[in-house]
């Protein structure tokens, strides 16, 4: 279709995109030039690009909604997701940076590879057509998987890489599969013109069609949000890669694909979901469906990923199930298919960043100072890096959902959502979830402040910079709900996605 | 040959990789296996757009959609082809169900 906007007029709208690109390619040659050089160097480098990119988009929150390219989409919910996978790849740049135990192999990979999978985030967030979405996935998920492998005489991180990549690769075809069936069905990639073609078909009673290729679009996004039953390859993937990778994939990627998610089905679907005036909202039997499917995957990813983190002892290891139990949650306020249930959902999708960045933030912390990933190497450190250890408490109390922190009413926002919109059992089953992580969160808590250390405790340094980073989330996962302008933004982000 | 003829070839080449994969024999047998499974949908893909209600005079999504997964099938088959040619050297062996250092 021919577009108003000129060439140039058509660049402005992607300059973050441009921004991350022309970042990207300057530490690929940053690390390619010769002399010697130290690793540090490329993460800030990077840093400084990913700074600029978050300027741009910062002066993008307010645009009006524009199509660029013919595919580009430009919105809020594109424009905040952004802005979350660049700051949690900054983040996860000043983890790195921050890491002591330094082996120095594959660095300016790492940092290539962390801003590659940023701009696929890009995509994949600000699309309505099909294929760049997958595109968008794909760039995200090779990246993700070359990261997982880079420690090549690592073997726990080739065993990763490899489950990986084979489990990957094999979600993003089901996908792509489930899509080529969609564009049979409407004969078009682009979303808002499949909704048109779908309310036609709903009313001729053929939305019964549509049951097959959805399943198999969710198997895509189930594998990325780490959704029951997809959620193999992540205890092992976590624990294999370093710790400010498992950041990223638990954070990052999940974020920007549960965005993904939400504009995937509150839009293609906009014609068959029951929202609020000014909508094209029209219930068919398919709706059921659709909403059964859901919260039956919420339901059975909250109860595996909270019911299995109980027998953990490997800190990574109980992260990666904990975060499997959070997508759970997440999922829920998708299932409602209610207006209030995508904002609670995205809601509490920033309150997770802050919450499981510092989890991870902390194991790292912990990490350099025991040089052991397991909850048993925590014991007595609380006591010696009190900043660090409080730091902790507010993650996991946040994590557990215990008031005030925002955790409690993120997952509150998401109970009410799902109560009001008919899942009352998966809003129960949440409460009652969320005693049971407690028991989990608890023995971290307790192996920090309440068990002796014994005698050979090391006496290891203080870590300032991390211990900064933790105080920050920790004031994040705190307060995050107080601070509207970023809370409105995601709000507002989503009812721009359903009127239309 | 109408369009049903290109989509039961699709479907076929869907669910012979869907078994390559789930087979776990040989990780070089899994990576063809990935590979059907794009080939199958970019077949519904080009099949879809040929057969387009009203000709496919100035829609040719479906045709570009095609290379661009052909592209990225390349590069998803450079990466996994590292990955397993480390894990060769790792752990001498391609066999799936002996790569398991990890566990609960």
């Amino acid at each position: 279709m021919p577009d108003a906007l000129s060439y140039l007029d058509a660049l402005k709208y992607i300059l973050p995109e441009v921004a991350v690109t022309v970042g990207l390619c300057a530490v690929l040659i940053w690390d390619l030039l010769p002399g010697r050089k130290r690793s540090q160097e490329g993460a800030w480098l990077s840093l400084g690009f990913l700074a600029l990119a978050a300027l741009l988009l910062i002066q993008r929150l307010d645009w009006r909604e524009a199509t660029v390219f013919g595919m580009v989409r430009v919105d809020p919910l594109a424009t905040v997701f952004k802005l979350f996978i660049t700051s949690a790849v900054g983040f996860v740049l000043a983890f790195d940076l921050a890491d002591r135990r330094q082996t120095g192999e594959g660095k300016g990979e790492t940092y290539f590879l962390l801003l590659t999978a940023t701009l696929g985030s890009y995509f994949l967030v600000g699309t309505n057509n099909l294929i760049l979405l997958y595109l968008g996935l794909e760039t995200l998920g090779l990246s993700s998987y070359a990261l997982a492998g880079i420690h090549k005489r690592d073997r726990f991180g080739a065993e990763a890489a490899l489950k990986y990549v084979v489990y990957g690769a094999l979600a993003s075809g089901i996908l792509l599969y489930g899509v080529s069936l969609l564009y049979g069905m409407c004969g078009s990639f682009e979303m808002h013109e499949m909704a048109r073609y779908l309310v036609v078909a709903a009313d001729e009673g053929r939305s019964a069609q549509l049951l097959l290729p959805t399943l198999l679009v969710m198997v895509g996004f189930g594998f990325k949000l780490s959704l029951f039953p997809f959620q193999w390859w992540a205890p092992d993937v976590y624990q294999g890669v370093s710790t400010p990778v498992a950041a990223f994939l638990a954070v990052g990627s999940k974020g920007v694909a549960l965005a993904a998610l939400v504009r995937f089905i509150a839009v293609t679907y906009s014609g068959l979901l029951r929202f609020g005036e000014g909508t094209l909202g029209a219930e068919t039997a398919f709706t059921g469906d659709l909403v059964l499917l859901l919260s039956l995957m919420a339901g059975a990813t909250m109860l595996f990923g909270n019911l299995a983190a109980l027998r953990q002892t490997n800190l990574k290891r109980l992260l990666a199930y904990s975060s499997i139990g959070h997508a759970g949650y997440i999922l829920m306020g998708v299932a409602a298919l209610t207006e209030q249930g995508f904002q609670s959902a995205v809601a509490y999708t920033f309150v997770y960043y802050m919450m499981t960045l510092g989890a991870f933030g902390m194991v790292l912390y912990f990490a350099n100072q025991s040089g052991s990933e397991d909850i048993s190497g925590l014991r007595g450190l609380g006591l010696k890096h009190p900043l660090a250890g409080v730091a902790t408490v507010v993650f996991l109390a946040g994590l557990t959902g215990l008031p005030p922190t925002a955790g409690f009413f993120g997952k509150w926002y998401l109970m009410t959502a799902a109560w009001s919109g008919g899942l009352r059992w998966l809003a129960l089953l949440t409460a009652l979830m969320s005693v049971v992580s407690l028991f989990y969160y608890f023995r971290i808590a307790k192996a920090l402040f309440l068990t002796d250390a014994g005698e050979a405790a090391p006496a290891g340094r203080r870590n300032p910079v991390l211990g900064g980073l933790l105080a920050l989330l920790a004031a994040g996962s705190l307060f995050f709900l107080y601070f509207e302008p970023l809370l409105d933004a995601a709000v507002f982000s989503v009812g721009s996605l359903i009127r239309w | 040959m109408g369009l049903s003829a290109y989509l039961t070839v699709g479907a076929l080449l869907f669910l012979i990789g869907l078994v390559m994969v789930a087979a776990r024999r040989n990780l070089i047998y899994v990576l063809m296996g990935l590979e059907l499974i794009l080939n199958a949908a970019n077949l519904n893909l080009v099949a879809f757009n040929r057969f387009r209600p009203g000709g496919m005079e100035g829609h040719l999504d479906g045709q570009i959609g095609a290379i661009f997964v052909i592209i990225l099938a390349a590069a998803e088959a450079a990466i996994a082809l590292a990955i397993v040619l480390n894990v060769h050297s790792l752990f001498e062996t391609i066999r799936p169900d002996d790569i398991d250092a990890m566990k609960d």
